[in-house]
């Protein structure tokens, strides 16, 4: 994706032999998650000449497969310097007191003060003062306050705000929701984010294959989006400037900045390189398991535990149901429910009940009880139009010519992988993937703030190993003080090998008929 | 079973996968083999009143099946806009209706019917795809007049047919195109919603003796042949005979000695004389003609529909796609080829099951209804169990064959209202024979759908 340098001079200043770094911090206190800035430059606060240290980093799980999908969220560490404790939310006499803490009183009329810091919005720009233009900066990380943390003594007052990126919001919320049917993982991820985190979405890639049955049923949503993205062999994560981003499974295959490098890694450029092979991640072919799911027909959903009473009024109750549901039935009587009195007097007539909060999995049935004596219902049930989970079926790929012996990768567990065509996809990544014993670099030096992640990058050392290479960006950490100097450690995969038919794939619209292949 | 799966868009600038051309190759295949299933014989006629239970008319099936009767009952799993009902109505001044009545529901739709081809225009608004659905056929004044109805056969379609896409060429060396691909997709999708259908059992026969009887109802010509799966008895120069399209097209005389016959009969339909035309329903006869003084048979006619021959001669084979294949245009114009003669032969059928009742006058008063038989194609069966006269509920059973004339049992729930039972929980494969009984309709169901409520 590398950050778009047009209009600066950005990249000829990142490899000057004297380089002026320039940095911004605005941390938008008194906001949250839910009221993100949309002008940094008003709603938020310069803190940058408090910065005492930073570094961040955010990569993707290298681990056997590439582990499709698995984006950890990207962390950033601040240190500021707080001799004034500015930074300490207990401190009255502090210009961000009422920003950085609160009052609430409890039920029995005390009152507590509370740290308020926990996700508020954080942005941070760096970049070179340039010799004409001035400061240009790129955005190097935006997220919210995870962790805040004080010191004061010998060490010098600071406060250290660990910081993580906007999926942070979304590692806890637990959501519930209605069935979607054959819905594309882009939609769904830009549903799940548009509703359950205000957050829009734009620029996605289209998945390749729909998800038949999507729904959740107080599922954590980064995880769930991570398994979304998992399905589709993409991979769904926060970008720099706090943009979602979703990546198909042909992301590295032809997206532009993955086949044409973005960088190029000389002596001069870096002040180590450290390629390693990684022999224990080859394998010679790939399990993926998958587990269809089909409309199951009617079935009872739900039936209460124990008699249901109804005194005088309104009674709410939960039904969670014992399969995913994508219709109640409107409950019978006598067969589903009696209301009766405790003399077995039918009191049908004076008992409405109606459904609130249908999801998936579960919903409000909300008794009113008009008369004035208490109403009973006895083993009460629902019935639904349910969806049935098929056996589980997997899909194998073995690669034609193994160069060990056999050792298959197995993938399993992702509830959003229902379908032959998404398990394929991933079988055929994986097992191509893995096939040759992985090369990857870790290159230390100097920063080149634009690189981001999937970018290719060009390793050109004296070293026959590191000779004109090409390889794919998996992890960019950074690491600034103030007039130090702005390093950089890059991850990366050598791209050899990543695809059987790297450059010759057919892309609609370009190609022609009857030239060049098909992707997986 | 259904092998059918979304397709996510083409868009200019994606890379063609595979995997997704696989898809496409495999749905289109899938809906092949749906133009290429079986169609069952309608079982044509009417019921008459032969008593009463109070205000309830007692009905029963007549002795001979060309007589005309007062109702006519039979089931469809909803999917359609549109009923086709073909009624011989003799004018006699009682009219004749139709109601389209979910099970249970106070306000049914009503028709008037006429003699002769009658399209009906449904109000679908709160049905679900698939929802069973009773139709019932009835004569207005059901005291007092004579019997006046015989149905040929009902079935709905639908007034919105999907429109077919222009299809592409796929010519190597021009420019790839997302909307060629996305023709590909459009044209398959469209097939597979003219064509997977309900699929309502067929009539069978038991082991009663059979005097006279015989069975008439009505097919849609779709196939070449029209297979009969029969197994007979009876005494000597007695004559079992199937009658297509009102020739003789098969027959079977009893030699001496009680000689029977078992197996399967494949007429030609293009070998009759008078051959009745794709898309023209025509009359289907069996029966026994016995001899004086030999009027005893045993008769089974397991199935009786028609059929493609086995070679599927109008389809080219299809390429299966993997990862560096070409993308050869040649072999997307296979799938072209093969939707082409798809749409040549396209309609929306979904033609209902009839409710059976005892027969009058029979000697055991054996009961007709749930004499359906199928073979399995789809994963759901809508059905629900039969009550007699007295109320009496049966026990509905599935009746399955492994290959051979040996019958084993399972047993169904005995629902008292129209239900899904998911056949993969019985013996029964798709593919397997099967007979259903004790029931008020079979019909199989690709899938159960409900909507997603709002």
């Amino acid at each position: 994706m590398s950050q778009d340098l047009t209009g600066t001079a950005i990249a000829s200043n990142a490899v000057a032999t004297t380089r002026q770094i320039c940095c911004e911090l605005r941390i938008a206190w008194g906001r949250t998650h839910d009221t993100w800035p949309t002008d940094w430059a008003t709603q938020a606060t310069n803190e940058t000449a408090r910065l005492r240290d930073v570094s961040w980093d955010r990569r993707f799980n290298l681990a056997t497969d590439l582990s499709l999908g698995q984006a950890p969220v990207a962390q950033m560490r601040l240190t500021l310097d707080n001799r004034d404790q500015r930074f300490s939310p207990f401190n009255s006499a502090g210009p961000l007191y009422s920003s950085l803490s609160a009052d609430a009183t409890t039920a029995g009329g005390s009152t507590v003060r509370y740290s308020k810091m926990w996700q508020t919005p954080v942005r941070l720009r760096m970049g070179f003062v340039d010799s004409i233009a001035g400061a240009q900066y790129l955005t190097m990380f935006t997220g919210l306050i995870d962790q805040p943390g004080e010191t004061y003594g010998l060490g010098g007052d600071t406060v250290t705000l660990n910081v993580l990126d906007r999926g942070a919001a979304l590692l806890d919320d637990k959501s519930s929701t209605r069935i979607d049917q054959n819905i594309l993982p882009h939609e769904y991820l830009a549903k799940l984010l548009i509703t359950y985190a205000g957050i829009n979405t734009s620029g996605m890639d289209y998945g390749l294959a729909p998800i038949p049955f999507a729904w959740l049923d107080d599922e954590a949503l980064w995880k769930e989006i991570q398994d979304v993205a998992g399905a589709d062999s993409g991979y769904a994560f926060f970008d720099e400037l706090g943009a979602f981003v979703f990546k198909a499974a042909t992301w590295w295959a032809t997206a532009p900045h993955s086949t044409a490098s973005q960088a190029t890694f000389t002596t001069a450029r870096f002040q180590n390189l450290a390629p390693e092979t990684k022999h224990a991640d080859i394998a010679t072919g790939a399990i993926i398991e998958y587990q269809p799911r089909s409309h199951g027909g009617e079935q009872i959903i739900w039936r209460a535990s124990s008699t249901i009473v109804l005194p005088p009024g309104t009674t709410t109750i939960q039904a969670k149901f014992s399969y995913p549901v994508t219709l109640i039935l409107d409950p019978l009587q006598p067969m589903d429910w009696l209301p009766i009195s405790g003399g077995g007097i039918d009191v049908s007539g004076q008992i409405e009940l109606t459904f609130e909060n249908k999801q998936a999995q579960r919903c409000d049935l909300r008794f009113v009880n008009n008369s004035n004596v208490t109403a009973y219902v006895p083993n009460m049930r629902l019935r639904g139009l349910v969806l049935v989970g098929g056996p589980q079926e997997q899909i194998t790929i073995d690669v034609d010519t193994p160069l060990v012996p056999t050792k298959q990768h197995r993938v399993y567990n992702n509830p959003y992988m229902q379908t032959w065509q998404q398990a394929n996809i991933a079988a055929e990544l994986a097992a191509h993937r893995m096939r040759y014993p992985r090369l990857t670099y870790r290159i230390t030096g100097p920063a080149l703030p634009w690189l981001q992640l999937g970018d290719m990058v060009t390793i050109d050392a004296a070293a026959p190993v590191t000779a004109d290479r090409t390889a794919i960006v998996t992890g960019l950490a950074f690491s600034w003080q103030p007039d130090q100097p702005w390093l950089m450690t890059v991850d990366a995969v050598d791209y050899a090998g990543l695809f059987e038919h790297a450059g010759n794939y057919h892309i609609v619209g370009t190609d022609n008929y009857g030239a060049k292949v098909a992707f997986v | 079973m259904t092998n059918y799966t979304t397709v996510a868009p083409w868009r200019t600038g994606d890379v063609v996968s595979a995997t997704k051309l696989t898809q496409m190759t495999d749905n289109l295949a899938y809906v092949t083999g749906l133009y290429n299933q079986r169609h069952y014989v309608y079982d044509s006629g009417a019921d008459i009143i032969n008593g009463w239970n109070g205000s309830t008319p007692i009905l029963r099936r007549p002795t001979q099946p060309w007589v005309k009767g007062k109702f006519h009952d039979a089931w469809i799993c909803h999917n359609g806009d549109r009923l086709v009902v073909y009624a011989e109505i003799t004018d006699n001044g009682n009219p004749i209706g139709l109601s389209y009545d979910k099970d249970g529901d106070t306000n049914p739709q009503h028709f008037p019917l006429v003699n002769g081809l009658n399209t009906l225009q449904l109000n679908t608004t709160g049905f679900y795809q698939y929802q069973p659905v009773r139709i019932r056929i009835e004569t207005v004044y059901q005291t007092g007049y004579d019997d006046s109805l015989w149905v040929r056969y009902i079935y709905q379609t639908n007034s919105n047919t999907p429109s077919w896409p222009t299809l592409p060429a796929f010519t190597n060396g021009t420019a790839s195109s997302a909307a060629d691909l996305n023709a590909l997709v459009a044209a398959t999708d469209k097939a597979r919603q003219c064509f997977e259908q309900p699929i309502s059992s067929g009539y069978y026969f038991c082991d009663a003796p059979w005097v006279e009887q015989g069975f008439m109802g009505y097919v849609r010509r779709s196939h070449q042949f029209f297979n009969l799966d029969i197994v007979a008895s009876g005494e000597n120069t007695g004559y079992v005979f199937l009658n297509l399209n009102g020739q003789n097209a098969w027959g079977y005389t009893f030699p001496p000695g009680n000689a029977g016959f078992d197996g399967m009969v494949a007429v030609d339909l293009t070998s009759l004389g008078s051959v009745p035309a794709v898309g023209n329903w025509y009359l289907v006869q069996t029966g026994y003609n016995p001899q004086e003084g030999h009027e005893q048979a045993c008769v089974f006619v397991w199935s009786m529909a028609e059929q493609p021959g086995k070679t599927y001669a109008n389809f080219d084979t299809m390429t299966r796609w993997e990862h560096g294949d070409l993308v050869d245009g040649d072999i997307l114009g296979v799938m072209v080829d093969n939707l082409a003669t798809l749409n040549t032969n396209r309609h929306w059928i979904n033609t209902a099951c009839r409710t059976g009742y005892y027969r009058v006058n029979s000697p055991t008063d054996e009961p007709q209804y749930g004499r359906y038989s199928a073979y399995r194609v789809h994963r759901w069966l809508a059905y629900e169990a039969f009550v007699d006269d007295d109320g009496k509920r049966a026990s509905p059973q599935i009746l399955w064959a492994s290959g051979n004339r040996g019958l084993q049992s399972y047993s169904l729930p005995a629902a008292d209202q129209p239900s899904f039972f998911d056949l993969e929980s019985t013996p029964v494969k798709p593919g397997m024979y099967m007979r259903i009984t004790g029931c008020k309709f079979a019909i199989q169901v690709p899938q159960v759908l409900g909507g997603v409520y709002a």
